[in-house]
């Protein structure tokens, strides 16, 4: 008998199949137990109370014992299920099919059957589908009946679509256009070392940064490392394991087996839209290498920077790596960008390849 | 002399591995061991020797890897015991050509390059530990001779080295190395003798008359006064002189009445010393100067000369003017006094005094053209300093008024910068000594100094600085950059262009020997200043990338910080206009594609100077055209510029086509290459002034003019979507902004690449100039100077005119009007029906000849306007004269070959059909071999379309010329499916709506199989020659030599394709994987491939490459072989590829050469010849083939596998199979009758496969792997076409 208290009894039988059916590249946790942790650990329940107004629009669910127990814990209005390959769609029509028999489907869900990867897919479901109509709150607070769930574990596409997803938390746009709406994402474990990397740690990087800058972030729960000597901290930010303690998820308990993720919920910070795409320039150039110090790194940004922008930053951001610079650095640079008259333009700053008439 | 001593180790090798084989065989029989052969029951005592070696572990010998060693840390001792394994050469793709490298050749040119260095800068005793480390590296201790005679010639010359250490050195090096010594040492010291006044023609007499000759040939060493000086004794013969020296000796020695009746000869001005008549050119007077006022003095005197038929005063006063105009301008042009030697030699009555004038010319231009290429550097410095001086006297130097000032100003801060360099670099290699003490940063940058330390004190410090000005000028907006470079690139090309600047220093340096006041006649003159310069000693000391990239590092990073200019901007705060100072270049990153890559910016504000509406005057001297005939090639290296070292084939980074040529070039076979190509360098042209006056008038207007790119303003960007549209918003907009701002960037680097054309164009008006040319690796020949040549679009080509004029004639103005209506677009009409259109539109020829400026004139509206009106000019002028025929053309007049690569595909095939179609058989009009592939297709897709094919009954009415004329065309050239299905999908995209339901791709690729088929029914046996050349490529590429060691597991494919032009020219296709390396430098790391590693050929390429390579080294070698013939007929004569052109009236006698040797170029089997050719050089070659492994060999090569692993006790490898099979071939080749006998009983893994055809069987790569020996298939059968008839055919060329 199960510990897990929110198990859905109706759904068991369906999870218990065999889950080769599913597509590898799309991890899962297959252990009720171990969800449960991860459920007890975000508290939900406390951060949605009106779940009676909630809709979740999980993307890429796959196996979804994760995303049927969140369920069973919010038992939200709509639980939009996202997919998009023939293999999950069949799984999840038949789940549904299987409840509307024994529940009527009071879990709610609804199969909407985009593509999670297209930025269309979403209004697409919401005018056109008309599945969801989420309203639009104010940005001082988490949006309480909206949250987005996403198995974003396939290394090829998981890393940009969760890099993309945290500005859109900035830009204010997608599905955080209604409001700052809270993430709980399935990432590569790379992809959350890297992202959740805080300063000064060898992994920072630009990503690191602007998950930062445009989020808070948690570290919910990990899979067991491999290699013993991941164990000691080495893969992720020793200071976010502390802080975080994570759930630790069995090696056995994932489809397929031995897999390596990691649960993370992201919350959109509120923040000045305006600027972001002329910091996100500043981040990138100074991210060319991230162990040079500020000083020698300015003159990427932009020609005559080097010369400028020392005279208004102090030594202790000019002198410290790249990857040293805290929050607060971060933003002091920035405001002496924005000030600086000959900061480059857009166009200046778009990158292009241009078809090569000289011929040498 | 290498090749062969390499290949005679070869055969020592062979020798002694047959003789291991037989000792180890007698110590077989003696020691009785039991019997182990490959073959049951049988005693075979070589061969259970050999497997017991294949027993024994191998130890590779260790690699010293030198190359990357400072100058600092080689020492000789270090080399001392490299094994002779590693010394040996190996064959580049075949044993049996003789071109081979040494698996140490990275180490030598490195050592040699920085002997070559450390010698220019006197640096002996450093240069001497180079010297002796080079010598265990020599696969050839012979060849050690060539680095003692570099380090003698440099080290002997030093006023404080007698001749008697000379000679003792020499002793030394001879003892201790056991080398000979040759002529060029023999040389070397008798200069040395004569500058010591030792007695040196007892030195000489020490040799034979053969060797004094050979001696004498040194004239860059002897000089022709030291020369002078000898022959003047009595015991020197005629018979001890070369033949070229003959004239000079004669001189020495000559007898009273010659002396006479050349004092006659020779007016009174030319003799020295009288500096009256000479005109001083310039006051820092180099030692070529004479060159010039002698020319000068020439020119005065043919054109006095002529003064009794008039026009004495305008002479004169011509000649004034070039004096006045070269004390300040090289190129007079450039000052914008326009002085026109093409319009004074136009003026001339007579073709006698057109004669005179060229001579003189000749003459004068000599010493121009070694000023060009030599003092280049620095007349550009002197022109932005005129243009700072001016502005400083006005007040401000100001971006905005003209670049060069702004140039000038770097220059002079960045010149500090070098010196102070130089001056560490001199230290560090303890040229200079100094109590100065080196700073902490100072010691820290020395051992990266240390790597281009002895380069960098080569060329005087201001050369350099204008030198990195240049090249970083005029790479601006390429690789993809706008208003920038990629950083490797950069660094890269100011490296090399230092290397090539130091090396015109080098030439120009053992050129000065060769002059001498005591020349006295224009004979002399001429036979010296056109002798030959001897480069080989530059041969083998190239500078590596690594070296030249780290030059360009320490050249621009300073220049970097010096180089400013003024900017505005806004305080975003304030709303204030500041000023400030930014660097003009700046170095960052972008990331492109996902990639991060290291670029180089010019600032916008300099670079929009560089594509605007005024010329910058920044013209980089370099491989300009040239003012006198090119050096005849004579040699691979040897011919083009006068002091600009040049390849006969331009190659990158491929040392294989290098050494094939080295080869082919020391065996003499490439003559006929030579001659067509000095064809090509010794047709004078001349720029045309009245096109250049139109053009460049819309070019100063900056706006749009037929192809004129207009000035580009800051392109016109939409407004940015708010920043929380959505993300597809964002991205649209942000790919919309990249097309367009591509769109404007590629204008303004039209507009700056034209810039760069007009400006040398300018320089170049009234001149006479010619093209150096060289071939690409398949003999296709290209004008060397790469910015302005006739090889470019209508606007450039329209501003090229033959120097030489002919009178049209009949014929002659016939051929003007095809010119015109061929340039006009009306090229696919009959040749009367050309000429019909012509005189047609007499009136509007008239018309735009007059008034060119008027808009919408009818020469806009021509297929190449530019062309267009050029020959509007001319026949406007000719019918202002009573007799039209009698005006005196300059133009060229082309004759374009249809499809040529088809026309040549269907000669090899002897296709009927095929050949009609591209105008090989005679016929009443041109055939469009377009028009009539896009009938068959139609005829094609009809039928389809009747049975109902939707894809069919769609297309069926859209299928017209255009749309598979891009197909037919590139399909010789081998474009694949895909490529061009997306041909034929451009053309047929527009019937589609956009968003709608069907895929245009799919009725593209449709149709593509009907063209492909088409083509195919039409030039089938070319198609069968195209299928088997892509065959034989791929056996070759996939060949494996009989080189695997034991044990070796992975087999290397190292061979490429390489096949002989009829002419001689050796192909090598230089597609290898290519191998990357990492160099540091003070701007950033960089990874460029290393041109010297040992890489495997790129299959894919090798394969996919080799039947358009074929063709186009057809195509090549009927236009050299033309090109030789009508330069034997005394015809002007350029080409651009498959376009031939010549004077008007001129025109038959080159379109008769074009099909004689067209006729004579395929009159034999080419095929038959490749395979041939192939079959001896990948002779004992083996291949992997994949056969169903239910076939019989499968058995047996299994079972030859498994009885010598169960005798070997490990498991086989492909190294040992192919070991094995070689120790078969080599006792099948022995003289010892016992090991032929053991040889033919010794079955291998892939003699049994020889019974088998197994190339019939062979399947993808799903089947059993087997070893077999190489073989090529079959050659097809030809179609019943004649070749002859083309000789008939009015429009093969037309």
């Amino acid at each position: 008998m199960s510990l897990a208290r929110c198990v859905n009894p109706h759904l068991q039988k369906l999870f218990l199949k065999n889950s080769s059916r599913f597509q590898n590249t799309f991890k899962s946790i297959t252990n009720e137990e171990s969800c449960q942790s991860i459920i007890d650990k975000l508290d939900l329940r406390s951060k949605y109370p009106n779940s009676q107004n909630l809709d979740i629009v999980d993307v890429f669910p796959g196996y979804g014992l994760l995303s049927s127990m969140i369920n069973m814990e919010l038992k939200p209005r709509n639980h939009v299920i996202m997919e998009y390959s023939k293999t999950h769609v069949l799984e999840w029509t038949e789940k549904i099919e299987h409840l509307k028999e024994v529940t009527s489907n009071k879990e709610n869900f609804v199969l909407c059957q985009r593509d999670g990867w297209s930025w269309e897919a979403y209004d697409q479901m919401i005018k056109e589908d008309k599945i969801i109509d989420p309203q639009i709150k104010p940005r001082d607070k988490i949006h309480d009946e909206l949250l987005v769930i996403g198995n974003l574990s396939p290394p090829k596409f998981g890393e940009p679509l969760i890099a993309q997803w945290i500005m859109c938390c900035a830009f204010g746009n997608w599905l955080q256009k209604y409001g700052r709406v809270r993430m709980i994402c399935l990432v590569p474990v790379a992809t959350a070392q890297k992202f959740l990397a805080g300063s000064g740690f060898f992994k920072r990087n630009k990503s690191s940064v602007k998950r930062e800058l445009y989020t808070n972030a948690k570290l919910i729960a990990v899979t067991e490392p491999k290699d013993v000597i991941d164990s000691k901290g080495i893969g992720y930010d020793p200071r976010l394991i502390i802080r975080d303690q994570p759930v630790l998820i069995k090696r056995e308990n994932t489809i397929p087996a031995n897999a390596e993720f990691a649960v993370l919920e992201l919350e959109p910070k509120l923040i000045d839209a305006a600027v972001v795409e002329d910091h996100e320039h500043v981040l990138q150039q100074l991210f060319i290498s991230s162990s040079r110090v500020v000083r020698e790194m300015l003159t990427y940004i932009a020609v005559g920077a080097e010369e400028d922008l020392p005279a208004v930053l102090p030594d202790h951001i000019l002198d410290k790596q790249v990857k040293e610079l805290s929050l607060e650095d971060w933003q002091t640079l920035f405001k002496s960008y924005d000030n600086w008259p000959f900061k480059p333009s857009y166009i200046d700053r778009l990158d292009i390849l241009q078809d090569d008439t000289r011929v040498f | 002399m290498l090749s062969r001593n390499a290949s005679r180790i070869r055969i020592v090798q062979a020798a002694a591995s047959i003789r291991i084989c037989h000792l180890r065989y007698i110590s077989a029989i003696t020691n009785s061991s039991p019997s182990a052969g490959l073959t049951s029951g049988g005693n075979f005592p070589i061969i259970n020797t050999i497997l017991e070696d294949l027993k024994q572990k191998r130890h590779e010998p260790e690699y010293p890897s030198i190359h990357s060693k400072t100058f600092s840390e080689i020492n000789p001792k270090d080399f001392e015991n490299i094994s002779d394994d590693l010394r040996v050469e190996k064959a580049w793709s075949s044993d049996y050509d003789p071109v081979t490298r040494s698996p140490l050749a990275k180490d030598v040119s490195h050592l040699s390059s920085l002997l070559d260095g450390l010698l220019s800068s006197g640096n002996f005793d450093r240069a001497f530990r180079v010297l002796t480390s080079i010598y265990p590296l020599l696969s050839n201790h012979d060849s050690f001779v060539d680095s003692v005679n570099r380090y003698i010639e440099q080290w002997s010359v030093q006023e404080s080295v007698s001749i008697q250490e000379v000679e003792l050195f020499l002793k030394d090096i001879q003892r201790k190395y056991n080398i000979y010594l040759n002529d060029r040492t023999y040389a070397i010291v008798l200069s040395k003798y004569m500058s010591s006044n030792g007695s040196y023609i007892s030195y000489l007499n020490k040799f034979s008359n053969q060797t004094k000759q050979k001696i004498f040939s040194h004239v860059e060493i002897l000089g022709i006064d030291e020369l002078s000086r000898i022959f003047e004794d009595p015991s020197i013969t005629e018979k001890c002189v070369p033949i070229d020296l003959i004239e000079t000796y004669r001189e020495v020695n000559r007898t009273s009445v010659d002396a006479e009746r050349e004092e006659a000869e020779r007016p009174q001005y030319f003799e020295g010393g009288n500096k009256e008549e000479a005109p001083i050119i310039e006051k820092d007077a180099t030692n070529l100067l004479p060159v010039d006022s002698f020319g000068l003095k020439v020119i005065r005197h043919t054109l006095l000369g002529l003064k009794d038929q008039g026009g004495s005063i305008e002479i004169e006063k011509f000649l004034e003017n070039i004096e006045s105009d070269l004390k300040t301008h090289l190129l007079h042009n450039t000052s914008n006094i326009k002085k026109d030697y093409f319009e004074f030699y136009k003026s001339l009555k007579t073709s006698e005094q057109q004669r005179a004038f060229n001579k003189g010319l000749d003459l004068f231009n000599e010493g121009r053209q070694r000023q060009l290429e030599i003092r280049g550097v620095d007349g550009a410095r002197e022109k932005w300093k005129h243009e700072f001086d001016l502005m400083q006297k006005r007040g401000t130097v100001n971006l905005s008024k003209g670049l060069n000032a702004q140039l000038y100003q770097w220059y002079k801060d960045l010149l500090p910068l070098v010196q102070a360099e130089v001056e560490k670099c001199k230290l560090l290699l303890g040229e200079i000594e100094s109590d100065q003490i080196l700073s902490k940063d100072d010691i820290k940058t020395n051992k990266d100094r240390e790597h281009y330390a002895p380069y960098f004190v080569l060329v005087p410090p201001e050369k350099m600085c204008v030198i990195s000005i240049l090249e970083l000028v005029k790479l601006n907006s390429t690789g993809g950059i706008v208003n920038g470079m990629r950083t490797a690139r950069a660094l890269l090309s100011v490296g090399r262009a230092i290397e090539l600047e130091y090396k015109s220093q080098s030439l120009l340096q053992s050129d000065r020997k060769r002059f001498s006041k005591k020349l006295k006649t224009t004979k002399q003159w001429k036979q010296m200043l056109r002798r030959k310069n001897p480069s080989s000693a530059l041969e083998d000391s190239e500078w590596t990338h690594s070296v030249q990239a780290k030059l360009g590092g320490a050249l621009i990073r300073p220049l970097i910080s010096v180089a400013k200019v003024p900017v505005y901007g806004t305080n975003p705060t304030t709303g204030e206009k500041v000023t400030g100072i930014q660097s003009a270049f700046h170095h960052t990153y972008q990331y492109l594609n996902g990639q991060k890559l290291g670029v180089l910016k010019i600032h916008k504000n300099v670079s929009d100077q560089l594509g605007g509406n005024k010329f910058s005057n920044s013209v980089q001297p370099q491989l300009l055209p040239m003012l006198v005939p090119p050096q005849r090639w004579e040699g691979y290296n040897r011919g083009g510029y006068l002091y600009t070292p040049s390849n006969i084939v331009r190659v990158k980074d491929s040392p294989e086509t290098l050494a094939y040529l080295r080869a082919a070039s020391k065996r003499g076979t490439l003559d006929d290459v030579y001659d067509g190509l000095n064809v090509l360098g010794e047709t004078a042209w001349t720029v045309n002034r009245e096109l250049f006056d139109v053009i460049s008038h819309h070019w100063n207007t900056g706006e749009e003019f037929l192809d004129i790119p207009p000035v580009t303003k800051d392109a016109e960007l939409p407004d940015a979507p708010p920043v929380d549209a959505e993300p597809k918003v964002k991205l649209d907009y942000q790919r919309k902004m990249k097309v367009l701002l591509n769109e404007v960037a590629s204008i303004k680097s039209q507009r700056c690449d034209m810039n760069y054309k007009l400006e040398i164009a300018r320089g170049f008006i009234g001149e006479r100039i010619f093209f150096p040319h060289n071939v690409d690796f398949r003999g296709r020949a290209y004008p060397i100077s790469p910015h302005f040549n006739h090889l470019g679009n209508d606007l450039t080509r329209s501003l090229f005119l033959f120097w030489e004029g002919k009178e049209l004639g009949e014929v002659g103005l016939r051929w003007l009007k095809i010119q015109l209506a061929n340039v006009y677009g009306v090229d696919k009409a009959p040749f009367d029906e050309r000429v019909e259109f012509v005189e047609k539109n007499l009136e509007n020829v008239f018309e735009s000849a007059t008034n060119p400026y008027k808009p919408n004139s009818w020469w806009h509206k021509a297929e190449k306007p530019w062309q267009a009106l050029g020959v509007c000019f001319e026949l406007n002028k000719a019918y202002k004269l009573d007799d039209p025929t009698k005006f005196v053309s300059h133009i060229p007049i082309h004759q374009d070959g249809t499809c040529n690569g088809l026309q040549h595909y269907a000669a090899l095939g002897g296709d009927f059909e095929g050949a009609k179609q591209v105008n090989l058989v005679p016929a009443d009009r041109p055939q469009d071999v377009y028009k009539y592939v896009a009938s068959l297709v139609q005829k094609r897709v009809d039928e389809e379309a009747d049975s109902g094919n939707k894809y069919a009954v769609f297309l069926k009415d859209k299928i017209n010329r255009k749309v598979v004329k891009q197909t037919v065309m590139t399909n010789v050239y081998g474009v694949t499916f895909v490529g061009a299905s997306a041909q034929i999908k451009k053309q047929i995209d527009h019937y589609f709506p956009k968003d709608g339901e069907e895929d245009p791709s799919e009725y593209a690729r449709y149709l593509t199989l009907h063209v492909f088929a088409s083509i195919r029914e039409l030039f089938e046996g070319a198609h069968h020659i195209q299928d088997w050349l892509g065959e034989a490529a791929k056996r070759i590429s996939k060949s494996v030599r009989m080189e695997e060691k034991p044990g070796d597991v992975k087999v290397n494919h190292l061979s490429s394709v390489i096949w002989t032009t009829p002419i001689g020219l050796p192909c090598v296709q230089p597609y290898r994987i290519p191998k990357t390396q990492l160099i540091k430098t003070k701007l950033q790391d960089i990874s460029i491939t290393d041109p010297l590693g040992i890489n495997q050929v790129d299959p894919r390429k090798q394969q996919i490459a080799f039947p358009p390579n074929f063709v186009h080294s057809l195509d090549a070698t009927h236009m050299l072989m033309t090109s030789k013939a009508c330069g034997e007929a005394g015809l002007s004569f350029a080409a651009v590829h498959d376009s031939y052109w010549t004077h008007a009236r001129d025109v038959e006698t080159m379109n008769a050469e074009i099909r004689n040797q067209f006729v004579k170029l395929h009159s034999s089997n080419l095929v038959q010849q490749l395979k041939e050719e192939f079959e001896a050089r990948y002779n004992n070659f083996l291949q992997v083939i994949h056969v169903p492994v239910d076939h019989p060999v499968v058995k047996e090569v299994k079972d030859i596998r498994r009885s010598i692993v169960q005798k070997i006790k490990r498991a086989l490898t492909i190294g040992d199979e192919i070991h094995l099979e070689k120790q078969r071939r080599i006792m099948l080749a022995s003289n010892n009758p016992e090991a032929v006998e053991e040889g033919k009983n010794m079955e291998t893994t892939i003699s049994v496969t020889e019974k088998y055809d197994l190339y019939s069987v062979a399947i993808g790569t799903t089947g059993f792997p087997v070893l077999v020996p190489l073989k090529f298939p079959d050659i097809p059968e030809r179609g019943g076409f004649d070749v002859e008839t083309v000789k008939q055919s009015p429009y093969f060329f037309s």
